[in-house]
């Protein structure tokens, strides 16, 4: 995989990420919002990797899931405003996104059922396509997770589930809720996973391709286990971690990181397209 | 036929021409064939398109969509209407919200079938109504046949063209009924079914078109109300009709308009608790519709406890035909 791509991806996550907090400081997004700032790199690597007409679904923490499958800006930002150019129209919201074979939803664990009904369709129909769901480490406590990983396993469906693990979810810290491993979950049910701890998205996208092609082959799933953090506070209200905490995570962040691998001109002309791209997306959007 | 054979015939007729149609749930396939045996035989015939799950009603009813988006015709069931109660965030916060909050990109044309209803001593947790419950749920359909309809026509129709989620309901003390036809009903009382995809059917004790009394129900309340009509007419020579719609959610008061004119006593009964149930709803858009004017209207549906296993007990919880006949006595008689 191209570092060049991927960073164009990453950058484009961020750049749109920090226009919305900006505009929603300024009044034009109402409701919530939880920004992907940090996480990037998951994204990008893992769907990267998928064909067009695979299924991602996807939770409240959706936005940079949607830019690295379906990269319809406007679409996305009209949706978050509320206006008639939306992906679902205005109805949905930051929470609640479809756009072709991408869905997302705002409950926590609910939409596993969801990837697990499209794997079953795509295994059904023979289409050859696979679902991948993303979900937070702190959705591990909801009971439906687990029924669909037992129905996953026995009936051999092609699901990825990706746990995106930033160590919060909300206020709470995964230590005062998460009892066990989450890789152990996995295996308690016979799927296979893999934990990385990584920022660097070469590392992930590599890591996810094979997970993929085996996940397509085998029509089996998989668990992938993404060590990550979050930059920007859990949604629109305020971050309780220790500002020490986040500062020192900065050393990790998956833009520098990816930065690193190219060359001063091409981070300049990606940099440079993203954010012509982003800010006439802004101005299309106000004025829809 | 018997009800049962009727939704078994529904169900063999819809795997055996439609590809796309798929059965599955807790304990269905053969030799057990499902808790109430709906399902014997279907397995069998069809192995690649019925099939046995875990116990994860949430799971399985939450799957359903996601074959549905994939132009599948998922028909789920639900051992006991009881454990809808599991799936009710993915009926409530996913299956009944995806098409409308994606602006309509996707269809999920969902079948929920459950055995429903007491009187067969299951008790608290196995014996409830919950139609009232679920019908509170924007968007989902209730259909709940009775034997005075074709229950096996009716799935077959709302699986193939009625693209909302539905609860399709069984009342478990229907399931050995004969259907009953205008030329097998009890003497001394006519059926008269109308040809809508959701028929109703009404069933009168009287020849002419505008009794006194009109009682609203369905499904397997029916069984009830036949004794009614006939002692309504036999101890107090008073006219009466039931009509049943076969769609209960959404309810629609055209369905029932014509017969409702000359009635002095409109009684909905129901077996789900009284108490914000299915009979608020409808007394409400009869009101709403200037329909009730000057009558004398009466709700009639389970007291707000448990349902006792024990069948004495039972029969103080649940609406029972000397109760009906109570209510309408004090006001007529
Ligand atoms: C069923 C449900 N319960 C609670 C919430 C409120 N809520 C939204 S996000 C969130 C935290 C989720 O944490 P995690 O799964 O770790 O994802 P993250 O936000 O860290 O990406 C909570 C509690 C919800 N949306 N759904
Ligand atoms: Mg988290």
């Amino acid at each position: 995989m191209n570092a060049s791509i991927l960073y164009k991806d990453i950058y484009k996550i961020r750049t749109f990420e920090e226009k919305v907090l900006e505009l929603f400081s300024l009044g034009h997004l109402r409701g919530t919002t939880h920004t992907y700032i940090g996480q990037e790199a998951n994204a990008v690597g893992v769907i990267s990797n998928l064909n067009s007409n695979d299924f991602v679904v996807s939770n409240h923490r959706c936005h940079g899931h949607y830019i690295a499958f379906k990269k319809n800006l406007y679409a996305l930002l009209c949706e978050l405003m509320g206006k008639s150019d939306g992906v679902c129209g205005g109805r949905g919201g930051s929470q609640h996104l479809c756009d072709g074979t991408f869905y997302t939803n705002g409950i926590q664990g609910g939409i596993l059922p969801l990837a697990a009904g499209l794997a079953y369709g795509a295994k059904f129909n023979q289409t050859g396509q696979i679902a991948v769901v993303f979900i937070g480490d702190g959705t591990l406590g909801e009971g439906v997770v687990y029924e669909t990983l037992n129905i996953a396993s026995k009936w051999e469906l092609p699901l990825l589930v990706v746990v995106e693990n930033n160590q919060y979810a909300q206020s709470t810290p995964i230590q005062l809720t998460l009892a066990g491993t989450i890789s152990k979950r996995f295996e308690a049910f016979g799927i296979n996973a893999t934990e990385l701890s990584s920022f660097d998205v070469l590392e992930i996208s590599n890591a996810a391709k094979s997970i993929i092609d085996r996940v397509r082959e085998s029509s089996k799933p998989y668990g992938l286990i993404l060590n990550t953090y979050r930059f920007a506070s859990h949604s629109k209200s305020s971050d309780g971690r220790d500002p020490a905490e986040v500062e020192s995570m900065r050393k990790h962040d998956c833009l520098q990181i990816t930065e690193r691998l190219l060359q001063e001109s091409q981070i300049e002309s990606i940099q440079g397209i993203v954010n012509d791209e982003v800010e006439k997306v802004v101005l299309q959007a106000l004025e829809a | 036929m018997k009800f049962i054979e009727s939704i078994r015939n529904g169900l063999d007729s819809l795997l055996g021409n439609y590809p796309e149609v798929v059965l599955y749930g807790e304990d269905l396939i053969d030799p057990y064939g499902g808790a109430f045996k709906v399902t014997k035989g279907l397995s069998t015939k069809y192995p690649d398109r019925v099939w046995n799950t875990p116990i994860s009603e949430a799971a399985i009813i939450g799957m359903s969509a996601g074959m549905a988006m994939c132009k599948m015709k998922p028909i789920v069931e639900i051992m006991f209407g009881d454990f809808t109660s599991l799936g009710v965030d993915q009926l409530l916060n996913h299956l009944t919200k995806y098409a409308w909050m994606y602006n309509n990109q996707v269809e999920t044309p969902v079948t929920i079938r459950t055995a429903m209803g007491g009187r067969r001593g299951y008790g608290p947790t196995h014996s409830q109504s919950l139609e009232a419950l679920l019908s509170t749920i924007p968007g989902l359909s209730i259909i709940a046949p009775s034997h005075y309809h074709d229950p096996g026509r009716i799935l077959q129709q709302a699986v193939l063209e009625d693209s909302s989620v539905k609860v399709f309901s069984e009342y478990k003390l229907l399931y050995p009924q004969e259907l009953q036809t205008p030329n097998t009903v009890k003497s001394g009382l006519t059926l008269d079914v109308s040809s809508d995809v959701y028929p109703i059917a009404h069933l009168s004790n009287c020849e002419f078109d505008n009794p006194e009394i009109l009682i609203i129900s369905y499904g397997g309340n029916a069984l009830l109300l036949e004794q009614v009509l006939l002692d309504l007419l036999i101890e107090y020579e008073l006219s009466a009709q039931c009509a049943l719609p076969a769609r209960i959610k959404p309810f629609d008061p055209l369905q029932i308009q014509h017969l409702i004119s000359e009635a002095q006593v409109v009684l909905v009964v129901e077996e789900s608790p009284k108490c914000h149930g299915w009979g608020a709803e409808v007394v409400a858009t009869l009101s709403e519709a200037g329909l009730l004017s000057g009558k004398n209207v009466f709700r009639i549906g389970s007291a707000e406890t448990p349902i006792p296993s024990s069948m004495a007990q039972e029969e103080q919880v649940l609406p029972s035909a000397a109760q009906i006949m109570e209510t309408i006595s004090q006001i007529l008689v």
